[in-house]
């Protein structure tokens, strides 16, 4: 009896002196005491951040978690911080992020696209999810980010919002390098057995794509996914437009809506009916696209270098020719010795990988120390190349990367054995350095191409990150989810002759019916307040 | 032997053509996915049309999804779903068909349409959550289990078979002094077994097939279910991703991937499979018979 | 006249006592009794007989000295639920566990559903956001494509339905036609393997085949039908879609009808063997009435669904090119979701769907408890 009675004051105890340090810790800001020395790296602090991050399928396939790689544990050595690293299951990542933003449950930091959340970054500020990085910048505690914004004037003018306010620590790649990595690409032992130059023009693309029909016997001599046309613009740049929304001056224009679109879908139409161009483009997916490249049926695609150029090329599969090569061609112009104006194009501001540090978050000052390391000399080192000595090695002042990371022994993958020591293979707050890309691709072909597609002027044409107000995101939704059908739709009815070219002007008609002249408008609305900022 | 006509010999020898041909169309997809997940990778990426064979054999796509730890407690903890789920699956919702099949009882109708309407109007996804947090269940298998207690589609399945029992045979049951639980238990669910069997097999195989409750209600990794490490190889290895997070791609471990997409399937579907058959004895024809004349 | 003439009748064994709220529940034996029904009253009844009802009403059969008058009393609601109660009490206690579990994993989190009318905001909460009233409803009815996704919806629905609902049916009943039990168990378990694989796999496959150079094309172009990839031809996209529809789910289907055939009384066959009934006529007279309870109950559930066609096959299938004949409601909101993360709309559009499947489902219902007495309720 006596012994219980001790235990449950015991208890009671426990329970009184928790609360109160509870209690104490929840007043919030946090004292110096407790969070103990940030000024320099390490800091010495006992706080615990909790940091939610969606893993990616790279470091996933070989680290449960990303705190058991040796690229987490530098990084927490490195910076002096305790760290728990929180996953959700892969795949359905959103969800799960509403879940613990409608239940409150936040954790310090997020990893998220904040530019995405609905209504803008700027909403996901005022509904109190996460904390502007203004005062944390001004009072000193971001010193390395603000530095890299001060000397990249249109970086800072992207990662802001019209309202000025900071909430993220971004991606950023950090070259133009970095910012394309697809375009199109064609056989060259085609191409030499054919006695033919790599295409420039669209002329000689047709002459080309005819001698692949005629004497190649190719079925589909140019095929390539759909998709790709709206983000990279092959063909279609050459006439001086985008298949979306491009920056024309000072003003956004929607490429099918102008008039240079007519010649496109002719030009596009006549080598759909001499079937120069798969005539099953609507269909086709990454499955058919890689046997047809494989099988010989195919001579040209526009596609990754990656995914596409190294994947083909590396194939063993018994039906591929044996002098099987692919090289890039420049994006198509119309007349000789012209620069593309469009091609594929990342902005160098990548919203997908930023991390922000939410209204739950007790001791902001350190987690901003935290990302903020990200940015400085030593951080950009550890981030891009991982740790000196393992993962990489100063040669003449360049970072080389070692064996165990290139060629891993244990059988591991380039990408999956690199993601152990660093985080630029994939995306994640930090800046992206060019020397892990010079490294990364192996190919003298993907290192061609991707010289040839860097030389264009699409970096003008990019709509940057221009944000909507909400009452403009669900009126934009609206319209451009009857646009973007209407349009997709009829790109096709044209090409396959369904629809005839002189109906374009009823189509245009149709297009101002359907709002397109709104969207630009609110569009527009909306670069003019980027510019301002 | 029982004399048969003319047209009947015609019908029969039809009959057996037609099931003939329905089984090789329906057996052709899971040899397609079984070939595809014993070929090499880059055969069949080159490949298009029927596959009648393994390309070049290769067990590599198995390799990889073996190589995952996760793989065991996977299956370990599916097993522990579809077992106590379809417990309670069968548990309840044989109570729910029964009562609702008593003509009876008066507020039947009512609270049929009470759960028919739960069919068409849910919360949605965040108060599901809240409420299963609430409840203390997240984290916990059961988190799985308990919110999908009943489907009301397979209830209503239950309560037409249960109402297809002869009322003569409850009734002499009653004139025993058999009460309600008596006569579920002793009477309607041997005769139902073919339902039961029915509703076993579509509660265990969409246990087996779930993941999406797994994602949200589950934070240990450790109590995944399989259908969910699955998945997260199958991502993993996805192609499309790839290309479009960095924009750069490796050569080989997509290649894989192909072919990883089959062997997920092959690992996840065949022990699944063999359910039915073992379930198969209970569509014999007789069983009612002999329980009316016994 | 009079109607509410309040009566007692007391039970022979004095244990309930009936109040008889109403007389106009009586139903007399003949129209002369009805027209002296105040004069009958008034006069002494010589013999009143109750026998009480299943429902736990009560007959009345009585004598007067004039005519006889037979009648039934339905008991007060209170009454009935107490008399049912005290009857079924058994069947109360096993409704208790049922009503729990849909009552909190199912009504409790319903009030999520009012999002539709708010423009949802996580931080605030389902309860805390704003009202916008009809605004998504709106925005989804005026959508210049509505009526072409509310069409195509319905006649991707309406052709599984007519051409896909009998088809577990017959395959039920061939299947139910083989004598060979090996062959029977051997073609059930095969039927049912298309179920099991993934969409993204069935998808593909379907896709392979049905291209200008695939195997069913290049099959068909020997009967003269033209090699083209058929998933570009907007007329096409509805047969594919059914028939492979039909192909991935006949088997599965057919597993609960297989379940129903076993209820049939064997004696059933063998009397019309010997009345001399060849195999079609006693398909048509004895197997097929006895599973039409189950192909009802099925066919109900299944109008429920009417506006219910899965985004996921669609967008597999589909493609720019046959959008006329091919988009359909979820596969429009769908894309409409990849452009803002809209939770209010695409409730909203869930909601609108629910509301006509529900009334849709009621209308069924009605029409097959009319036509051949079997209803959900």
């Amino acid at each position: 009896m006596k012994k219980t009675k001790k235990c449950v004051c015991g208890i009671l105890a426990a329970c009184l002196a928790a609360s109160t340090l509870l209690a104490g810790c929840g007043n919030g800001g946090g004292t110096t005491e407790e969070v103990g020395d940030i000024s320099k790296y390490p800091m010495q602090t006992d706080v615990k951040l909790t940091y939610w991050l969606p893993l990616d399928t790279m470091t996933s396939a070989t680290a449960a978690n990303l705190g058991d790689t040796p690229f987490a544990k530098e990084l927490l050595k490195q910076t002096g911080a305790n760290v728990e690293f929180q996953h959700p299951a892969a795949g359905q990542e959103s969800e799960k992020l509403n879940l613990m933003i409608a239940s409150n449950e936040l954790p310090d930091i997020i990893m998220n696209d904040w530019y995405a959340y609905p209504g803008g970054a700027q909403k996901a500020v005022g509904d109190e999810v996460i904390l502007p990085l203004n005062d944390l910048m001004d009072d000193g505690t971001i010193v390395n980010l603000k530095q890299y914004y001060s000397e990249n004037p249109d970086i800072d003018k992207m990662a802001k919002t019209d309202e000025g306010t900071y909430y993220c620590f971004p991606f950023i790649r950090g070259d133009e390098t970095l910012l394309v990595s697809a375009g199109p690409m064609v056989r060259a032992d085609w191409l030499e057995e054919l006695n033919l130059s790599v295409p420039e023009t669209m002329d000689d693309w047709y002459n080309m794509l005819v001698k692949f029909r005629d004497e190649k016997g190719a079925q589909a001599p140019l095929s390539f996914l759909l998709n790709n046309l709206k983000t990279m613009n092959p063909f279609i740049g050459a006439y001086g437009i985008a298949r979306e929304y491009y920056v024309d001056g000072n003003e956004i224009k929607y490429g099918p809506a102008q008039p240079e679109y007519k010649e496109f879908l002719a030009t596009f139409q006549k080598w759909y009916s001499e079937k120069l161009l798969d005539n099953n483009i609507a269909t086709i997916d990454n499955k058919i696209l890689d046997t047809n490249m494989l099988t010989g049926k195919t001579g040209a695609s526009v596609a990754y270098a990656g995914s596409g150029l190294d994947k083909w090329m590396s194939a063993t599969s018994e039906g591929k020719a044996e002098n099987y090569r692919l090289v890039g061609t420049p994006y198509p112009v119309l007349e000789k010795g012209q620069k593309a104006e469009f091609g594929a194009y990342s902005l160098p501001y990548v919203s997908s990988g930023s991390a922000a540090i939410t209204t739950a978050c007790k001791y902001p000052q350190v987690a901003a120390k935290f990302l903020d390391f990200a940015y400085g000399e030593e951080g950009k080192l550890l981030y891009n190349f991982g740790v000196e000595g393992e993962s990489y090695n100063m040669v003449d002042g360049y970072p080389t990367y070692t064996d165990k990371v290139l060629h891993n022994e244990e059988g591991l993958t380039k990408t999956n054995a690199l993601m152990r020591y660093i985080r630029a293979a994939g995306s994640g707050p930090f800046v992206q350095d060019k020397r892990y890309l010079e490294q990364y691709y192996e190919r003298e072909e993907q290192t061609q191409a991707i010289d040839l597609w860097v030389n264009t002027n699409a970096e003008s044409h990019a709509v940057p990150t221009i944000s909507a107000t909400e009452e403009e995101s669900s009126e934009l939704a609206k319209l451009t989810n009857a646009i973007d059908t209407y349009v997709s739709e009829t790109f096709l009815q044209f090409i396959m002759g369904i629809k005839p070219l002189s109906e374009f002007d009823s189509y245009v008609s149709e297009l101002r019916n359907k709002g397109i002249d709104r969207v630009l408008e609110i569009k527009n609305a909306q670069y003019k307040r980027y510019q301002t900022r | 032997m029982i004399r048969r006509t003319k047209g009947q010999n015609i019908f029969e020898v039809f009959n057996y053509i037609i099931m003939v041909v329905i089984m090789f169309t329906m057996l052709y997809p899971i040899l397609h996915v079984i070939f595809a997940s014993l070929s090499s990778p880059y055969e069949l990426m080159a490949h298009q049309g029927p596959l009648l064979h393994p390309l070049k054999f290769n067990m590599a796509a198995y390799a990889m999804v073996f190589k995952n730890p996760m793989i065991v407690k996977g299956y370990g903890n599916t097993l522990f779903i579809v077992i106590v789920g379809t417990c309670i699956n069968i548990a309840l919702t044989s109570l729910a068909a029964y009562v609702l099949s008593r003509k009876n009882f008066m507020p039947a109708k009512v609270v049929t349409v009470f759960i028919v309407f739960t069919m068409f109007f849910q919360g949605g996804l965040i108060p599901s959550y809240l409420n299963v947090r609430d409840l203390g269940l997240y984290d916990s298998l059961f988190a799985i289990i308990l919110p999908a207690s009943i489907s009301v589609f397979n209830l209503i399945i239950m309560r037409t078979g249960f109402e297809a029992i002869p009322v003569s045979l409850e009734e002499s049951a009653k004139i025993d002094g058999a009460g309600h639980f008596t006569i579920l238990g002793r009477i309607v669910l041997p005769l139902a077994l073919p339902t039961i069997a029915v509703i076993v097999l579509y509660y265990a195989v969409a246990h087996w097939n779930g993941w999406f409750n797994a994602m949200i209600y589950l934070n240990t990794r450790e109590k995944f279910p399989l259908q969910l490490v699955l998945r997260e190889i199958l991502i993993q290895n996805d192609t499309t991703n790839m290309a479009s997070s960095s924009g750069v791609g490796v050569g080989d471990q997509e290649v894989v991937g192909e072919t990883i997409k089959y062997a997920v399937i092959v690992v996840a579907t065949l022990p699944i499979l063999f359910v039915y058959p073992f379930l198969q004895k209970y569509f014999v024809k007789g069983v009612m018979v002999g329980a009316v004349k016994g | 006249m009079e109607n509410n003439v309040k009566g007692t009748f007391t039970l022979a064994s004095g244990r309930i006592k009936w109040r008889v709220r109403n007389f106009a529940h009586l139903r007399f034996a003949n129209a002369h009794a009805q027209k002296n029904l105040l004069s009958f009253l008034a006069l002494p009844i010589r013999e009143i007989l109750f026998v009480p009802t299943q429902g736990g009403g009560m007959e009345i059969f009585m004598k007067g000295s004039l005519a006889t008058a037979q009648g039934y009393v339905k008991p007060s609601f209170g009454s009935r639920l107490k008399a049912d109660f005290r009857g079924n009490y058994q069947l109360y206690i096993m409704l208790i566990p049922v009503v729990a579990y849909f009552l909190l994993f199912h009504y409790k989190p319903m009030y999520g559903a009012i999002i539709a009318f708010k423009d949802f905001n996580p931080r605030k909460g389902v309860l805390g956001s704003d009202w916008v009233g009809l605004e998504h409803f709106a925005s989804f009815i005026t959508d210049p494509y509505f009526g072409r996704i509310v069409g195509n919806t319905l006649i991707i629905s309406l052709s599984t339905l007519i051409f896909g609902f009998p088809a577990p049916i017959i395959l039920a009943l061939l299947m139910n036609e083989i004598r060979c039990n090996l062959f029977k168990r051997t073609v059930q378990t095969l039927t049912y393997l298309p179920h099991f694989i993934s969409l993204v796999v069935i998808c593909g496959m379907i896709r392979d085949f049905t291209m200008d150079n695939g195997v069913i094309t290049v099959f068909l172009s020997y009967f003269g039908f033209p090699r083209e990839t058929m998933l570009n031809k907007p007329n096409l996209f509805v047969p594919v879609y059914v028939i492979s529809e039909i192909w991935q789910t006949v088997g599965w289907g057919s597993i609960v009808y297989l379940a129903a055939l076993t209820g049939i009384d064997m004696e059933l066959y063998e009397a019309a063997e010997l009345d001399g009934a060849g195999r079609w006529k006693q398909t048509i007279h004895i197997t097929l009435p006895s599973i039409i309870p189950t192909i009802m109950v099925m066919l109900i559930l299944r109008m429920g669904s009417m506006l219910n066609v899965g985004y996921e096959k669609i967008i597999l299938l589909y493609n720019e090119a046959i959008y006329s004949t091919s988009d359909v409601i979820s596969s429009y909101v769908y894309r409409r979701g990849l452009l803002q993360n809209d939770y209010s709309f695409s409730t909203a559009v869930g909601l609108f769907n629910s509301v006509i499947n529900f009334l849709l489902l009621i209308a069924a219902n009605q029409i097959s408890k009319r036509a051949n007495d079997s209803s959900l309720w």
